[in-house]
């Protein structure tokens, strides 16, 4: 089964600067959930906007091949909405203050599937009702609502058109964590229901284990290592993986330090075909580590001294 | 000895409820966790506890005795000894200013001379881990965790009885949180610092406070030792929590 979504070495670049994400290669497949895992700097919500076609052309220079439903995308406003959508960290932000919000929703399905006025307001409501808020409420404004209901009411916008791919940017983030629970169980439910192709992004390592069936690490701007999820839990093969899950586990005893990567998440984007970009944090880093080319392993890694091998 | 003790503390904002009498008891050198959703009350009994604000009814005592009323010389003197450490560093930290001078503002407002001050900024920035270099820099030129630590080093100048940690590391990249935990654990361990840690990731609840209150809805639903009250809690919404975090597997 082909890919709903293709990407191959994808670049983002500013404008004749350094790229800030290089070498990106991954599928979106129908049904499935693929999380997109990184710290800040990495490039995850970058490469989400190029998704879909939103990086400004003047001032950035995306490279790679991009397939959407197997055809190179030529006409994003078509596209978007309609085969593509997403949903934000900031559901206050995606929505208009002063509209209400089944007429939100009524807006996407006029557009997207050209239908008439009363027509898109009655699958706006069976919309509403979906993602579980009172259909009696499509009236409402978004300032009546919490942030949990509003992001179930983008989530409503975004797929009632009948898109085929879902990006969602930290959709979670912004809300409490027995919201988030309920918010990512609506998504994961849409997903088995309409066989949609789900990107998943988060800074939350935890959160995208137990949501995604594959795991994409990033660092940088570079893809660090990928393949299933248990399997990268269970035996990562890059040794910033291996770090970070240990960052994200805590010591069975209370009050004893914790396992930390030392230094910082690099605030510039190291320069094109860099060696390792983790290798000044890694406690296995050896000098070849900064000297060989940035490669990526069949195995779906980018370290030279992989995890299960002697350093 | 009991460091910080709050009673019966009430609280409405224009006739709504935000705190319904809530106790708690912290005793010197120890650290408390405190959680809750948003609309808990969490941040307002903060306040009140900070002495920022003062509750409707109930008190708060601070080493046995009433926290003054805002804005009284006994108030100021008092909160030097209480310092908050927040979830951005970056609305902390005044962007035109030097890591230098952030750090020589509260010994200034506090009346120490310019030679004194400058001398006590090597081993404040040192017990932070950050490098002597660093002084000059402003904020923008600083990483996230970078800033948590000058806004910790800055807490820490006046050498507080209780250090208020509210989200400490929410803001920070995972890869940097450990650090910055072990930080706080450090500096309470060495200078005998009581803490009050609010965070909604349970994991470092658990991990950093002994006890723990479980605030909703202005009321605490449960209150323990933190490791009980995580892995055997009894008020379903204590559940609801710990079911909601993911989490990952045992190494």
């Amino acid at each position: 089964m082909s890919a709903a979504l293709e990407a191959r070495d994808l670049g983002i670049a500013l404008a004749g600067g350094n790229p800030l994400v290089e070498r990106l290669s991954f599928d979106l497949t129908a049904g499935r959930t693929l999380g997109l895992v990184g710290e800040s700097g990495s490039g995850k919500s970058l490469t989400a906007q190029a998704l879909l076609g939103l990086l400004p052309a003047d001032r950035f220079e995306v490279t790679g091949s991009l397939r959407i439903l197997g055809e190179a995308p030529r006409n994003w406003a078509r596209l978007r909405g309609s085969v593509i959508a997403m949903v934000f960290q900031e559901p206050r932000l995606a929505l208009n203050p002063r509209m209400e919000v089944g007429r939100q929703i009524a807006e996407a399905l006029e557009l997207h599937r050209g239908m008439a006025r009363a027509e898109a307001r009655r699958e706006a409501a069976r919309w509403l009702d979906r993602v579980g808020i009172a259909s009696a409420r499509a009236e409402d404004r978004p300032a009546a609502f919490s942030g949990g209901m509003l992001q179930r009411i983008c989530i409503a916008m975004a797929l009632a058109a009948g898109p085929r791919i879902l990006v969602a940017d930290e959709p979670t983030t912004a809300l409490d964590a027995t919201v988030q629970a309920q918010v990512l169980d609506l998504v994961g439910d849409l997903r088995r229901e309409l066989g949609l192709a789900v990107l998943l992004i988060t800074h939350d390592l935890p959160l995208a284990a137990q949501r995604c069936d594959d795991l994409l690490v990033l660092y940088a701007g570079r893809p660090m290592e990928s393949g299933p999820t248990d399997r990268v839990l269970r035996r990562p093969r890059h040794r910033y993986t291996e770090a970070l899950i240990a960052c994200a586990r805590f010591p069975e005893e209370a009050g004893t330090p914790l396992a930390a990567i030392p230094g910082q998440v690099p605030l510039v984007t190291p320069p094109s075909i860099p060696p390792c970009v983790f290798a000044d944090r890694c406690r296995f880093a050896r000098e070849d580590c900064l000297e060989r080319p940035y490669t990526w392993f069949p195995e779906g890694h980018a370290c030279f001294h992989p995890c299960g091998e002697a350093p | 000895m009991i460091l910080l003790e709050a009673r019966g503390v009430r609280k409405a904002y224009q006739g709504r409820p935000v705190l319904a009498g809530v106790a708690l008891a912290l005793e010197e050198g120890r650290t408390l966790g405190l959680v809750g959703e948003s609309g808990s009350g969490k941040t307002t009994f903060g306040r009140i506890l900070m002495g920022l604000e003062r509750p409707d009814a109930g008190e708060v005592l601070y080493r046995g005795a009433p926290m003054p009323p805002p804005r009284t010389p006994a108030w100021r003197a008092l909160r030097r000894k209480i310092q908050a450490v927040h979830q951005d560093p970056a609305a902390v930290l005044n962007p035109g200013w030097t890591v230098q001078e952030a750090l020589e503002e509260p010994f200034r407002v506090h009346g120490m001379s310019r030679a004194e001050r400058r001398a006590r900024i090597p081993a404040l920035l040192d017990q932070v881990g950050l490098p002597g270099a660093v002084a000059s820099r402003r904020p923008g030129e600083l990483s996230g965790g970078q800033k948590q630590r000058v806004v910790i080093a800055r807490a820490l100048s006046l050498e507080p009885d209780l250090l208020f940690a509210d989200e400490p590391v929410s803001a920070l990249d995972t890869s940097v949180q450990a650090q910055i935990l072990n930080l706080l654990m450090e500096v309470c361990r060495e200078r005998g610092m009581a803490m009050v840690i609010v965070s909604h990731d349970i994991g470092v609840v658990r991990h950093m406070a002994e006890r723990t209150l479980v605030l909703r809805d202005g009321a605490i639903v449960e209150e323990g030792p933190s490791q009980a009250v995580f892995d055997h809690p009894e008020h379903p919404f204590t559940r609801a929590l710990v079911e909601a975090l993911p989490r990952l597997g045992g190494a």
